[in-house]
This record gives structure tokens, sequence and C-alpha cells, in this order.
């Protein structure tokens, strides 16, 4: 049963159902760092799906595509922005209405572009090619899990890089993390917190456009209502359980897709697929009360320290006062 | 005259806020279906005026309402302790799956009049269950609870379409449904010619005794004290983490309600293979509502009108009936936006305060 | 050139009183100021502030008499109702912050705007951030942050978190901010509140290195003998209003205490004598550490009787607000013994505590002591409507409820228009009489009164400590009364302590035993009395 072949199949579908999370992980990763959380991810997802096949199928040209399936996530999060933001709702309210939004807006759209429901099949819409990477190709058991992805796979692991690089390493970034943290101590410097929240709406709607070109123009080769099947919010849920760490958040995205390679796995084994389908969803609510555990026993463990530290600082501070004293007087 | 539309519009500006945002959906709806559609006036026409055409329409209009006033009940009891749990869509399908299964396959032979009544009763168990989970999470442990709540919305639903498949599917279908509900178990139709059942009184009682509980008793008392300060309610004693849990509870138990009364008063079989959006659409007329029970069955009654609308627009013309979420949630940002509108209310405002100073 | 800054040892005060008289024109003239707030509340009544160049102002004055609001103003976070201000000659109105910034005027606020995960350089360069090829200057940041650490001899690591480096590093980083931009005037809102005695050395070194190298600092504080050590010249400001102002070597921190804490009006309270009873409510050895391990009670002991006041003074932020909580069951102690009604109430919740007998005032009457959004009726019955004479088994007997509700209306003078008003639509002093309604009629036999009548009208104020006051004489109920204002405090109570840092300074058995002027220089730290005498604090 376990034989290496399987194996390699396992994991090389495990990088590759992890594709479309590790893009959410990302643009949830920006949110956080903004202090916001993007609850549209779904949406977006789904709308930057649709844009992306269409684009791609009416002008034959995949990069066009790419920039369609941009501009539906980008639409998607102006509108977030504006809500939130501008006139100020829920930021939660905001996120699920957004999501029922795309998913009604998206089937007008596909009828009204090409008259029909349901999916997008019948078009002739373009994917991304999957490259069979020189070199690595040829490494025994690495090389087949590793290569012959598709195209965005690797740009997924690239934008990985990249958002690293983008939060921890630019002035932008910088600035994302100063208001997460202390809006109003980076209002105090000028910073315009609402310019900036709304910027970092638009990066994680970009980075989950990704994803759902991924989706269908990858994965899949044409869009269907509502497939996205909760992706959405496994990627900021990876988010949350990494706290922040990019690596970490990204290696968490690929574990969420092992857990959905080992429900297809398990139910080829004759397993009901309703009850394997459970499974990223509940690792994801396990993941969630086991981060928060261990965040409070690390914040009881600094409340400690820093007490202890404050203590010991007194004490000295004492004897230093007693030894002043003691050296004027004498 | 004008001065005094200007104190009655600030007086009730929360009211005429809400209705202008109904407008705008509204209008929007409207939009969205005169340039999709390819017979715009015919489509129009359909959707504002047809839901009320015969006594058929009319009862799909109040059919719509039984599961969505109880979802938004539900929502209203969590929004009392201000708490964004969603549990509402995933429960109401897990209990009225529950249902059908006791009803087909457990307790087949369970006498009339009792039938429904332990049907209602498991029903709200359960999604008083469903409830209580992602409460005593966020109570404990500090979890998101919307997030908690959509990841479990998943899995409850998942777990409803596994009990259809496996538990209670009839095998001589051809499509995928459950066995038929013994008869005993389903709830009197009181309209002739619609699907309209006791359900819709149930609703109504409902809304009575959640409106009821809330200003009557000293647990909704308490609970509304948690939700508009739980600081001052900590301060004068009440016990803020038991009441926060109970209400969630009982949240979800009207949804597991909502459930099981739909199913025992619209099918004669479980046939749901994916959830239906009634906790969206809870949440949204409890938004609406403002977290009102007395304003929940009017709320109800429009997103039902638009609903039948829609859904009359999509199988008879062109269109497709899923506009309707786009209006949907266009509606529930406007109305949960604080700032929207604000300006014109701060401009009435000053323009009183000028009055009252010379002296009008 | 920074000369002689090397060293421990403060410069001599005339020498630079001297230098600071070499500059004709002050750097900053404030004139005029006035303040007054949309709700009608004057906060700052016509102050002159003026500072000359390279000298340390002081800016002294109590909680509430207006410093804050003047800085704020300084700052731009506010705009002055009346009055001007001119910087180096010239007018100016600031519009924000960054106005203020450029025109450089810094602000080190007492509560720091940092951001804790952040590394030193980058909360200074935050804003203005060095940048190369695109990507954020780390080591540019440093570099800078380094250079000018060095330049005013700060010694600090600016690779460091935020998070982990000690209170006193964090102002520096403030400082370094504010230089950073080019702040010539540099504005500390009580900066030595939270260090300790080596690190405000420590910060005075600085300040003089600061003040040496040209730059004008405003020091806003109530430590007096700090003042003396450091500053030049001082201002003085009381409910508003300028008292005096003048060379700090001038005057004693006596006289400078008398200025700073006073009674423009002399409040006379007819009450009868107090006549107490059995201890109601009896405090030992209370410690508390907040969540960092200072202490803010450090060994705090004293009771209350039946049938009398006793009263707290003190500046705010002495552990008052804490002491308040913890009485009332929203705070834990970590160590000590308190008993109310001869139960020990360690473990207490809040529920238990007010069926034993205690009911209080909370200082923020909006946060914890209404909701707004709620009826005067339902806030009136927030302590007992689980009582069978206001419910039966579930529900509640709302025609009672409302019956009392009207009938405190009345009893207490609240102006409403019935029992269904919103409580957020009063007026402040009738939302604090609601309070004050469901409180003293609670049947509590321990109230204890935090602020009481703190930014309420007079009516009101006058009403609720004759009420107050009344109680007590019934001889049932024994109150604490804790409260900034002095006339209340020395009015109202019968007994008096004073808190200073956590622990209790002073005791009078009777209120009227000491003097407004010995009482400020307890409040300030300028005295203190021994142990023994505190002791009798505690029956």
């Amino acid at each position: 049963m376990l034989t290496e072949a399987y194996i390699i199949d396992f994991l090389y579908s495990c990088i590759r159902l992890a594709t479309p999370l590790i893009y959410c992980t990302l643009g949830a990763l920006v949110s956080m760092h903004a202090g916001q959380i993007n609850m549209a991810m779904e949406g977006i997802l789904l709308t930057s799906g649709l844009t992306g096949v269409l684009v791609s199928g009416f002008t034959g040209n995949l990069w066009l595509g790419a920039l369609g399936a941009f501009a539906g996530g980008i639409i998607i999060s102006l509108i977030m922005g504006y809500m939130n933001i501008v006139i100020d709702a829920n930021m939660m309210l905001c996120g699920i209405s957004m999501n029922n939004f795309a998913s009604g807006g998206t089937i007008m759209l596909l009828f009204a572009v090409l008259n029909t429901k349901g999916s997008t099949a019948a078009l002739k819409s373009l994917t991304f090619p999957e490259w069979d990477v020189p070199l690595l190709k040829d490494i025994p058991f690495a090389g087949p899990v590793l290569s012959g992805h598709n195209a965005l796979t690797y740009v997924a692991f690239l934008m990985a890089i990249v958002t690293y690089l983008f939060i921890f390493r630019t002035r932008t970034g910088l600035r994302i993390r100063a208001i997460g943290m202390n809006p109003n101590a980076a209002a105090s410097v000028g910073i315009n917190v609402k310019k900036i929240r709304f910027q970092a709406y638009i990066y994680s709607g970009v980075f989950a456009a990704l994803g759902g070109a991924f989706m269908t123009m990858g994965y899949l080769s044409y869009w269907a209502q509502n497939m996205m099947g909760g992706r959405g919010f496994i990627g900021i849920s990876a988010a949350n359980l990494s706290g922040g760490n990019v690596l970490l958040g990204t290696v968490t995205a690929v574990l969420f897709g092992a857990t959905s390679a080992l429900s297809i796995v398990l139910q080829t084994l004759n397993l009901k697929p309703e009850l394997m389908q459970m499974l990223p969803y509940i690792a994801t609510i396990i993941g969630l009360v086991v981060i928060s555990v261990a965040q409070k026993r690390r914040d009881d463990a600094i409340v400690r320290k820093a007490a202890m530290h404050v203590r010991n600082e007194r004490e000295a501070d004492e004897a230093k006062e007693a030894e002043t004293n003691a050296s004027g007087h004498a | 005259m004008k001065m005094k539309m200007n104190r009655l519009f600030v007086k009730n500006f929360e009211l005429f806020r809400t209705l202008v945002v109904i407008l705008i959906g509204f209008a929007i709806s409207l939009i969205l279906i005169y340039f999709i559609s390819d017979e715009p006036v015919k489509a129009i026409t359909t959707y504002m005026f047809k839901p009320f055409d015969g006594i058929r329409r009319i009862g799909s209009m109040i059919e719509y309402m039984i599961p969505i006033m109880f979802a938004g009940l539900g929502m209203c009891m969590m929004l009392s302790v201000s708490q964004f749990n969603l549990i509402g869509d995933g429960a109401l399908f897990l209990s009225a799956a529950a249902v059908s299964y006791f009803a087909t396959v457990l307790i087949p032979n369970c006498p009339p009049i009792l039938f429904p009544i332990v049907m209602i009763v498991a029903g709200a168990l359960i999604g008083g269950g469903c409830g209580a989970i992602p409460a005593y999470l966020q109570s404990r442990f500090k979890t998101n609870i919307v997030v908690v709540t959509l990841m479990m919305n998943y899995v409850l639903i998942l777990g409803g379409v596994y009990m259809l498949l496996y538990w209670m599917r009839d095998p001589s279908k051809t499509y995928v449904g459950s066995l038929p509900i013994p008869d005993a178990a389903k709830l009197a139709t009181i309209i002739p010619k619609t699907h309209v059942s006791l359900g819709i009184i149930l609703a109504i009682v409902a809304t009575v005794a959640v409106n009821w509980f809330l200003n009557q008793t000293k647990a909704g008392y308490q609970m509304r004290m948690i939700g508009q300060n739980p600081q001052f309610a900590k301060y004068s004693g009440i016990n803020v983490v038991k009441y926060v849990i109970i209400a969630q509870v009982i949240g979800g138990a009207l949804a597991g309600i909502g459930g099981a009364v739909d199913i025992l008063g619209k099918y004669d079989r479980f046939i749901w293979l994916t959830s239906n959006g009634y906790g969206f659409d809870g949440m949204m007329i409890a938004v609406i509502a403002k977290g009102n029970p007395k304003h929940i069955p009017l709320a109800a009654l429009f997103l039902a009108y638009i609903k039948i609308g829609a859904d009359l627009v999509g199988t008879t013309t062109d269109v497709p009936l899923d506009f309707v979420l786009v209006v949907q949630s266009v509606i529930v940002m406007l109305v949960a936006a604080v700032s929207f509108m604000s300006g014109v209310r701060q401009k009435a405002v000053v323009k009183i305060a000028s009055a009252e100073k010379a002296g009008v | 050139m920074i000369r002689g800054s090397g060293n421990a040892k403060l410069p001599d005060p005339n020498r630079i009183v001297h230098r600071g008289l070499l500059m004709d024109e002050p750097i900053l003239l404030m004139q005029g100021i006035t303040k007054v707030y949309p709700n009608g509340f004057m906060a700052n009544s016509n102050v002159n502030l003026s500072c000359r160049k390279g000298e340390i102002h002081a800016l002294l004055g109590e909680n509430g008499a207006g410093k804050t609001t003047l800085m704020k103003m300084l700052f731009g976070f506010e705009e002055p109702t009346e009055g001007t201000i001119q910087i180096k000659g010239k007018d100016v109105k600031f519009k924000g912050a960054l106005d203020a910034i450029r025109h450089g005027v810094g602000m080190v606020h007492q509560h720091f705007m940092l951001v804790d995960m952040l590394t030193v350089a980058e909360n200074v360069v935050l804003g203005d951030e060095p940048v190369k090829a695109g990507l954020f200057d780390k080591a540019g940041a440093i570099k800078k942050t380094r250079d000018l650490a060095d330049k005013y001899h700060f010694n600090i690591d600016p690779t460091a978190i935020v998070k982990e480096v000690t209170v006193a590093t964090k102002q520096k980083i403030e400082i370094l901010k504010a230089l950073l931009r080019g702040a010539e005037i540099l504005v500390l809102d009580e900066p030595t509140a939270v260090l300790t005695p080596q690190e405000t050395r420590e910060l005075f070194v600085q300040l003089n290195v600061l003040r040496e190298a040209g730059h004008t600092i405003i020091f806003i504080s109530h430590k007096l003998n700090e003042v003396k050590e450091l500053c030049d010249s001082f201002t003085v400001l009381r409910k508003g209003r300028v008292i005096g102002n003048g060379l700090v070597r001038d005057y004693t921190p006596q006289m400078l205490s008398n200025m700073m804490v006073g009674r423009d009006v002399l409040l006379e309270i007819d009450k009868d004598m107090a006549v107490p009873r059995e201890t109601v409510a009896s405090v030992k050895n209370l410690v508390y550490f907040d969540l960092s391990g200072l202490p803010i009670l450090d060994g705090v002991s004293f009771s209350v009787q039946k049938g009398m006041i006793l009263g707290i003074a003190g500046v705010e932020g002495n552990g008052q607000n804490e002491l308040s909580e913890i009485l009332t069951g929203l705070r834990k102690f970590n160590v000590g013994e308190i008993e109310i009604n001869g139960k020990n109430v360690k473990g207490m919740t809040v529920r238990m505590l007010r069926d034993n007998g205690v009911a209080s005032i909370s200082e923020d009457r909006m946060s914890y002591g209404c909701a707004p959004m709620a009826t005067i009726a339902e806030n009136l019955m927030s302590d007992r409507f689980y009582k069978t004479q206001y419910s039966r088994k579930v529900s509640l007997k709302r025609k009672d409820i409302e019956k009392m509700a009207e009938q405190y209306i009345k009893e207490f003078n609240i102006a409403c228009t019935g029992p269904r008003s919103k409580v957020g639509e009063l007026s402040g002093g009738n939302i604090q009489k609601v309070i004050v309604a469901r409180e003293f009629t609670s049947g509590a036999s321990f109230i204890v009164a935090n602020q009481p009548t703190r930014g309420i009208d007079v009516g009101a104020t006058e009403f609720i400590r004759r009420k107050l006051i009344e109680l007590t004489r019934t001889g049932e109920v024994g109150a604490l009364l804790i409260s900034a204002d002095l006339n209340e405090v020395m009015e109202v109570s019968d007994s008096l302590l004073v808190m200073h840092k956590g622990k209790v300074c002073a005791y009078f058995e009777n209120a009227k035993d000491v003097t407004e002027d010995e009482l400020g220089e307890y409040m300030l730290g300028l005295k203190s009395m021994t142990p023994e005498e505190v002791g009798s604090a505690l029956k």
C-alpha cells in the first residue's frame, strides 16, 4: 500500500493543494500585521478566479488573464476597504457580506458575459503551464515531488519570500506593522493610518487573487459557482496560527494542504468523503485553540519575567541608595 | 415647518437611515436586473409585483419567512450579548438533517401531536449544543468566534449531508433524498394551496417569546446589560461569563428549531445537499432589526419579498436569482456602517442648534 | 559644544539662569490662552507661559489643573479658544502634530507612543525612514539612531526590541524621536513618574546635556524636590489659571506646594458630629502588584467605622483607583487582609461583596457606573433586580421597578422625562445622581465613593455630598471617600488619610486638624508621617 510511488504522489498533492492556501495565508498575513482581518478572502478567490478566466478566455492572453484576476481581487478589496475604513462598518460584517456579494456577483457576471449559469466550462480559457524544473526533476524521490507543479505553485513560494521582504524589509511594511501594533504611535509621527490600512486590504486582495487564478487557471481550467470551499478562511486561520511569521504561515498552509490531500486519500480508502472533508476545518479550530493556549502561556511568562526584572532592579536601586546614604553620612 | 422636519429627522435618524439603505438596496436590484436581462421590463415587473400574484406566491413568501425568522431571532440572541456567533447556518442545517433522521429512521412510529413536538425539542437541543461549542471556546480560549463558527458551519453541513447519504437515504429514488418523513411528524398546512405550515405560527410565537425573554425576564435583562456595557454588568454583580454562554446556547437553539420547523413544515423528504444561506439571511434581518425581536417579522417579510421576487425572476426570465445576494450584502454593510449618512445628520443637528440659539 | 556633562554632578543653577538671561526674547510665548470645551468645561483660562531659550521650565499643578490641555495646544492636538502662541517671535497656529513638529516642538508623552515589537531604531525613524534600493535601510536607521544618541550622550542600544527595554530607555527613545525631527522645544509630561531614583538621576544628566546644547525644556511635574534640583523657572497652574511664576531658586518647595494645592473658595458644610460605631471595613497590609511587578499598593492599612466618613486625599495615580477596585471586587489583590462586616472578602465575587453590604461609586461613571443606552429604571435595578421585591421566579416585576424608579427620581431630584429615559441623554450631574441613587439605596453598610462629584454641576455636587453625610449619620453606614477635590475631601470627611506612592503617608483622626497647606505637602511627598502615627488609621 504505502509504496514509494504512493508517497510521492501524496506529497506532490500536498504541495499542489496547498497553493491557493499559501496565497490566502500570505494575504491574511499582510492584513494581520496591519491589525485587521480580511474576512473577504473567500470572495476575493471566487471573484478573481472568474475574472481571470473571462479575460484569458476572451483575449487569448494568459498575462492579461492574470491581470484580470488581479482586477477582480482589487475590486472586492476596494469595496471592502471603503465600507470598513471610510464609512466605518464592522470589519467582520463587511468581510462576510463581501463573500456573499462575491457569491451572487460572480454568478451575475458570468451570466452577463457568457449568458450561462453554473460554470465557464464552455469558454476556452487558458491555464498556466506546468514546469518540469530541469535538474530538480532528476533528483530521486524529491524530484517528482517538487518538480512538475503549475507555474503558479512555484510563484506561491516565491511570493512567500516577497511577502517576507515586503512586511519586514520595506518602509511600507514597517509602517503597516507599526499601525497593527500601535496605531496611535504611528499617527503621532504623522503616518496616515487610514491610507495604510486601505493599502493593506488591497495588498491582501492581490495575493488572494493569485490564489483564485490558480484555482481556475491551473488546478482546474474553468470556474464554477461557489467552488472555493472555505479555502479563504483556512488561509486566514493558517495566518493566525503562524503568529505573523511568514515561514511558519507557509508551512502551516502546506500542512493544511496536507489535511486536504489526506482527506482525499482516505476517501479512496473507503472512508466516507464527507467526514474526511471535515478534516481541514476541524484542524483549523483545534489549531486556533492551541495557539491561544500557547499565547497565554507566553504572556504569563513575560509578565512573570518582567515582574522579577523590576523587583530585582528595585532591590538593586534600594541597595545602592542605602550605600550612598551610608557613605554620605560617613 | 422645515425645522419640524429637521427635528423629526434627527429624533428618528436610525429609522430613516435604515429605510434609505433599504431603498438603495432595492434600487440596486432593479439596476442589476435592468442591465443584465434581455427583457428588462418583464423582469422588473416580475420582481416587484409577481410575489403578490396569487395565493401560492404570497404563500411562498410566508414560507420563506419561517426559517429566516428563527435564524434572525437566533442572531438577535447573539447580538444581545454582543457576540458574532454565526453558527445559525450550520445549526439550522444539522438540526434539519438530524430531525429528518429521527423521524424517518429512529422513531418513525412516534404518535402524532407528540411527534412534531419531540422533533422540535430535538432541534432545539442540537442547535443549542452547536451554539455552545464556539461560545465555550471563546470564553475559555479567547478564540475568534467568527472564524470558529464559520469553520464549524462547514463541518456541521458536511455532517448533515453525511447523515443524508448514509443514514437515511432512500435507495429507491434516483435523486438524492431521504426516506419519506412520516405524516405524523409533519406540521399541518394552514393555508390551503400553499405550503405555509403551522411553522409561521410558531415563528410568531417565538418572536413574542424572545421579545418577552429579553425584555421581561431576569436572564434577558442581564444579557442586555452585558451586551450594552460588560464592565457595568460585572460591576453590578452580574455573572457575565455564564450569561454570555447561555445567550448563545439559546441563539443556537432557535436556529435549530428553525431547521426542524422548516423540514417538518415544507418537505416530504430531506433533500438538502448545501446550505440554503438561511444563516446569512438571519444575520441580515437581525442587523436591519438592530437586534430588536419586535422588528424581525417586518424585516423577514421584506427579505422574503425580494427573495421570492428574485426566485420568480430566476425561473421565468433569463436573470439568475443570485443577484439578490448582492443586494443583501450591500444592505447589511450600509446599515452597519456607522458613518453612513452621519454627515447629513450632523448638518441637521447644526441647523437645529442655530435655530434654537436664534430663539426659533 | 558640550561641556561638563560626562560626570553625574549637576551644573550650578545660578550659571544656567544667567545664561538664560542672555537672550531677551523668549523662545516660546503663550499669551492669554483660554480653552473651553464644547460641553462648557473651561480647561484653561487666560494662561500666560513664557520660556527662554536654553532653560528648563517647570509647569506645575495638580491633576486637572490644565497642564496637559495647555501642552496639547502647544503640540497641535487642540486649538485654543482664545489666545496666541509665538515661537521665536513668530505667531503660530498649529493644525496638528506634524505642524508643531515642523516648528521645532517635540512632545514626550507620559504614556509612551512606541511600537513594542519593533526595535529602538525602527521606532525612532518611524515616519521618516531611510531607504536604500527600495528597501528599508535598517543599517542606516541604526546608524542614524546611534549617532544621535551619542551626540547627546544617551546610552542606548538601537537594536534592542522596545518591549524588552526599561521604562527609562523608552523615555529616551521618545526624546530621540523628538530630537531627530529637529525639536528645539521639548515638552516632557511627568517623565519621572515611572522612573527609579537612579534612572531619574540619569535623565537629569541628559536633560542638562540638552540644555547645554541649546534646547529648551518644559518639565511638567508635581514632584517639587526634582523641580528644585533641575529647573530654572516655573509656572504654577491651578484650576486652569496661572497662580504664579518665577525663578525656582527664589522659592522653597513649601511655597510652591502652597501655590499648587489650595482652595479658592472655602467650602463649609454644615454637618453633625460623627459618632463612629463598630468597624465595617478593615484593610491590613494590602499589597497589589501591577502587571509589570510595580507595587501599586505597598502595605496599606486603615479601617472605616459605621457612622463616619474616612477620606483619602492624594494626587491621582497613587493607588487610589486600584484600592477602590479591590474593595469592590473588580480586582484581585496579592497580599493582605480585607474584612468587611466581619467577613474576610478574599476571593469574593462582586455579587457576593454586594450581598455582604458593599456599594460603590466608580470614578469612571460611563465605563463602569452605567449603561448609557439603557433606561434609568434599568440602570437603577442592576444591583437588585434578582431580589424578590423586583422579580418573580423568571420575570421581572416591571410595575414595582418603575415605581421604585419614580420614587428615586423624585428623591434624588433627577432631571429627566421619566424612568424610561435613556441614561445617556441626561447631563453628567444627573447621570451621577442615578448612580448615587442606586448605590445609596442598596442597603449597603460600606460605601466606597471614588471622585463622586467630578465633572458635575454645583447643584448635583451639593446634593450628593449631603446625601452621603446623611447616610453615615444614620449610624448604619460607613463611607470611604476618595477625592482629588481638596474642598470635598477636607470638608466632607470626618477622618482623613493621605496616599502617596501606594503608601499611607499621613492620617488625621479629625479632618479639621490639618490645614490645606500641610495636606498639600503630604500629598506631594514633601512630608511623611511615621509608621506609628499612620498606624492609628487601623483600629
